[in-house]
């Protein structure tokens, strides 16, 4: 298990990192998203101990992550601007990791014919969705315990992206990886995600098992015959509101059935009905809380 | 996954990568000692030292290459992503590289075997190694300091240049010192720094180059040095963030090169104008120029022109420090500017206008001239040094120490050319040494002060000390016996014509008659004292009187002879002109 805790980091005067707390359970796939330059790529490079924190602590298994602790043989990262060695080829640089990580030939082949990548050529000369494939590959053979994606599927066509979720899906399923992704394609990690933690503007502005969040976060759809005052539900917690002609479209947390009931109570409902909420709405509704999306 | 013990493997793989450099290193150094000067017929030494200048830039770069994905973004979160400590990477870099220095030294060392040169050529090894490895160390520790390759190079280049620059800032204090306490010089306190306390020679190993052998100040020395740069690299790579805030990554390191940065360009402005501007106007320009290369140094090193108020902090108490030291330097020199010693404690001394000799007598005293195989008194006649040991002499010079205290003015012929440097140099009994320089200034009239001067200089040019030393083929008998002396007549507009050519046994006496007399109450004799004798007579002063010279020369064999001296006779020389007549 992953824990983040209370980690803080200034890059000179400007604060990027504010007591993030995040807790990534053993073989779940955890969803890091947030508005542009909130923070995400900092937090993964803090994981990995490329920067050094100015406050808090992270821990995986109960044990410190130092750079010197050892734990960090476990962990391998797939940053967003991916850099290779110059000159090397794919193979050569699974026999150069391979120095440093027990590399499973077996999955490195398997994986090359998966994706159908020439493991001979130049990695510089590759495309830049090859070159994702390429650092995905090598980062499934090294079978970490924990696997941290930076925007893994950007720029990446939906058969490969179908692709790299299903090999995903598999290494966590049968060992149990835990694995961060960070990413802006929220209909992807939609599918895929069993935990999400919003970023704002270097802070975590909610962490959540994306289930329940659904479950917390509702949106319904209602309409009443004669006027309606929305004065009338500020007991209750409401995120956002659209009207649409005479169709009131709610955002909520809370009980939706409380809701209906109350409405029922003083009015003749025409119509109400709950809505699924996708990632990118909870993600939308609690980014617009803080105001982000909304400024004049 | 596990992580295996990989550094032997890693290592390996990180020499196996350098496979290119290799290849072209070896064809460069091959072509450059070998090939080129084979094909050109010429000094095959000349190209070792090429070659030797490319193992030293080819090692540089290497190691900047090697350390450069510290400075950038995505280079550095992969390889610090890897499970291998950014220390060990370092280790690796540096054991890489000094194995890569390793093979250029045998490949020079194979030039020089291929052509058959002399062994000795490669004396300069023993200062090499050191730098080489001083420069891989020091090319990671100014990588890990730098936020950028190219500021990693230049602070390479600052940091290995360290010691030097703080030699220079000294320099700076020390010509300070010079224009505010009479009798202290920069170049004295210069040369007694250098040679006493910083020993640069020792710390750049240069002294080992020229035949000296490995001993074991130079053994203790260089693990020293390495493991104290290794101590740094240890200490700035745990401190190290990684974010990258601009060229210098350390705020602390920022200053540092700043601040010392800043006082390079006042400190070689006042050291070459020392001469020529007064200290308030050199202190003046000194200031405003250590302000515009601060605020020039950190507005790029920070990127921007505005300066901040942390930097304006740093630069105001760096100033104060400076000023302090400085100031109590000034303060503790004040203090012995009216030394004068007590003669007893003399052992010896000297007067004259050559710190130059100074240095060489201290260098004779400290068996720097072991070599030569030669008594003090033929060792300062080879290179015409007179010092004083007789007691009356030592208290003739301390007399004139006190008159030159009074009074710091000197008698001056109209046609004088102006050297106005006066050396006095005291080695006591107890080993220390005083060494005072006053910069007298040529008058006319003639005063009283003058008159003092002039009696105590004429006392010192005829004691025995002097006339032993500076006409030792007339009066050090020692000398004489047993030895060819000559002496050859020539108009001094005419070199090459011998008018008489005599053995000088039958000369002595009347020239000796002569330098006696032209001693005693010579109202140039201070003058004589501290500039050789017959110096201040230019050419058309001896035209205009006799126009002869008198050239010394020993006979060694039939057609060897070995020059000594050349008198110029003027009027003064009436027994010398009346024999050749």
């Amino acid at each position: 298990m992953l824990t983040i805790n209370n980690l803080s980091k200034k890059f000179g005067d400007f604060q990027v990192l504010e007591d993030i707390n995040i807790n990534a359970e053993k073989g779940q796939i955890y969803g890091l998203v947030g508005s542009n330059g909130c923070g995400k790529t900092t937090t993964l490079k803090h994981i990995m101990k490329v920067y050094k924190q100015d406050e808090g602590y992270i821990t995986f298994d109960g044990e410190e992550v130092d750079e010197n602790s050892g734990i960090i043989k476990y962990f391998y990262y797939v940053q967003d601007t991916l850099y290779f060695p110059y000159q090397y080829t794919l193979n050569k640089l699974f026999h150069y990791e391979k120095l440093m990580y027990n590399m499973s030939e077996e999955k490195f082949e398997y994986l090359l014919k998966y994706f159908n990548i020439d493991k001979n050529k130049v990695l510089n000369k590759m495309s830049k969705g090859q070159k994702k494939q390429a650092a995905f590959i090598l980062s499934i053979a090294a079978q970490p315990k924990l696997l941290l994606l930076d925007e893994i599927v950007d720029g990446l066509d939906a058969v490969i992206k179908r692709k790299f979720w299903d090999v995903l899906i598999k290494e966590v399923m049968d060992n149990e990886m835990t694995v961060i992704i960070s990413s802006h394609d929220l209909k992807e990690l939609d599918n895929i995600c069993d935990k999400v933690g919003i970023m704002h503007e270097g802070k975590i502005l909610r962490e959540e098992n994306l289930e329940k969040m659904k479950e917390d976060i509702k949106r319904v759809q209602f309409a009443v015959e004669g006027e309606f005052d929305l004065e009338e539900l500020k007991e209750f917690n409401i995120l956002q509101t659209v009207k649409i002609g005479s169709v009131f479209i709610l955002t909520l947390t809370g009980n939706t059935d409380e809701l209906k009931k109350h409405l029922e109570s003083k009015y003749t409902l025409l119509l109400f009905d709950k809505l699924s909420m996708s990632l990118e709405e909870i993600f939308i509704t609690e980014l617009g809380g803080v105001g982000y999306g909304k400024e004049k | 996954m596990e992580k295996k013990n990989n550094f032997m493997p890693m290592l390996l793989y990180s020499i196996k990568e350098k496979r290119n450099w290799v290849l072209l290193s070896t064809v460069i150094i091959f072509l450059t000692t070998l090939v080129i000067p084979y094909i050109l017929r010429a000094d095959e030494g000349t190209f070792i030292l090429f070659g030797i200048v490319e193992l030293f830039i080819l090692v540089f770069i290497n190691c900047l290459v090697d350390n450069s994905f510290l400075h950038n973004e995505s280079k550095l979160a992969y390889y610090r992503s890897k499970p291998v400590p950014l220390r060990n990477q370092i280790i690796l870099n540096i054991a890489t590289n000094a194995i890569f220095m390793v093979y250029l030294l045998a490949l020079i060392v194979l030039s020089v075997v291929f052509q058959g040169l002399d062994y000795e050529i490669l004396e300069v090894f023993k200062m090499l190694i050191p730098w080489l490895l001083a420069i891989i160390l020091l090319a990671s520790l100014s990588s890990i300091l730098s936020g950028n390759t190219l500021m990693a190079g230049a602070m390479t280049i600052f940091n290995f240049c360290l010691p030097l620059i703080i030699l220079l800032v000294t320099m700076f204090i020390f010509t300070i010192l010079e224009n505010t306490v009479i009798g202290f010089s920069a170049d004295v306190l210069n040369d007694y720094f250098i040679n006493n306390i910083y020993r640069l020679d020792y710390l750049y190993f240069v002294r080992y180059v020229d035949n000296e052998s490995i001993d074991l100040t130079y053994l203790l020395l260089l693990p020293i040095i390495m493991i104290f740069i290794s101590l740094l690299i240890n200490k700035f790579i745990k401190r190290r963030k990684n974010e990258n805030t601009g060229f210098i990554v350390f705020d602390g390191f920022k200053y540092f090169v700043a601040v010392l940065a800043c006082l390079i360009i006042p400190a070689a402005f006042s050291i070459s104008f020392s001469r020529y501007i007064n200290i308030g106007s050199r202190l003046f320009i000194s200031a405003l120029l250590a302000v515009l290369s601060y605020y020039i140094i950190i507005a790029f090193i920070e990127k921007s022109f505005r300066i901040s108020r942390s930097s304006i902090k740093v630069f105001l108490v760096s100033m104060v420090i400076f000023t302090a030291v400085t100031g109590s330097t000034v303060a503790i020199a004040n203090q012995y500017k009216d030394l004068v010693p007590n003669p007893e404690d003399v052992q010896m001394a000297y007067v004259g206008n050559q710190r130059w000799s100074i240095n060489e007598i201290d260098r004779f005293l400290k068996d720097d001239y072991k070599s030569e195989n030669l008594d003090f008194t033929e060792w300062k006649r080879n290179r015409n040094i007179v010092t004083y040991e007789d007691k009356d002499s030592i208290k003739n010079i301390a007399e004139l120490h006190k008159e030159i205290l009074k009074d710091q003015t000197f008698y001056h012929q109209s046609n004088y050319y102006g050297v106005n440097s006066f050396v006095i140099a005291y080695w006591m009994k107890d080993g220390s040494t005083i060494i005072r320089d006053y910069k007298l200034t040529a008058q006319d009239p003639f005063t009283k002060e003058h008159e003092v001067k002039i009696d105590l200089a004429n006392k010192l040019l005829n004691s025995n000390d002097y006339k032993k030393q500076n006409f030792y083929y007339l009066y050090d008998e020692e000398y004489f016996s047993g030895r060819n002396l000559y002496a050859k007549l020539k108009r001094v507009n005419d070199y090459n014509t011998i008018l008489e050519d005599v053995n000088l046994n039958d000369l002595r006496d009347v020239l000796r008659q002569d330098i006696d007399n032209i001693f005693i109450e010579n109202d140039m004799a201070f003058i004589e004292l501290f500039m050789h004798f017959n110096m201040h007579y230019d050419k058309e002063t001896i035209l205009e009187e006799q126009g002869y010279i008198l050239e010394i020369y020993e006979k060694t064999s039939d057609a060897d002879q070995n020059y000594l001296d050349e008198i110029h006779l003027k009027n003064d020389f009436v027994n010398t002109l009346e024999y050749f007549k």
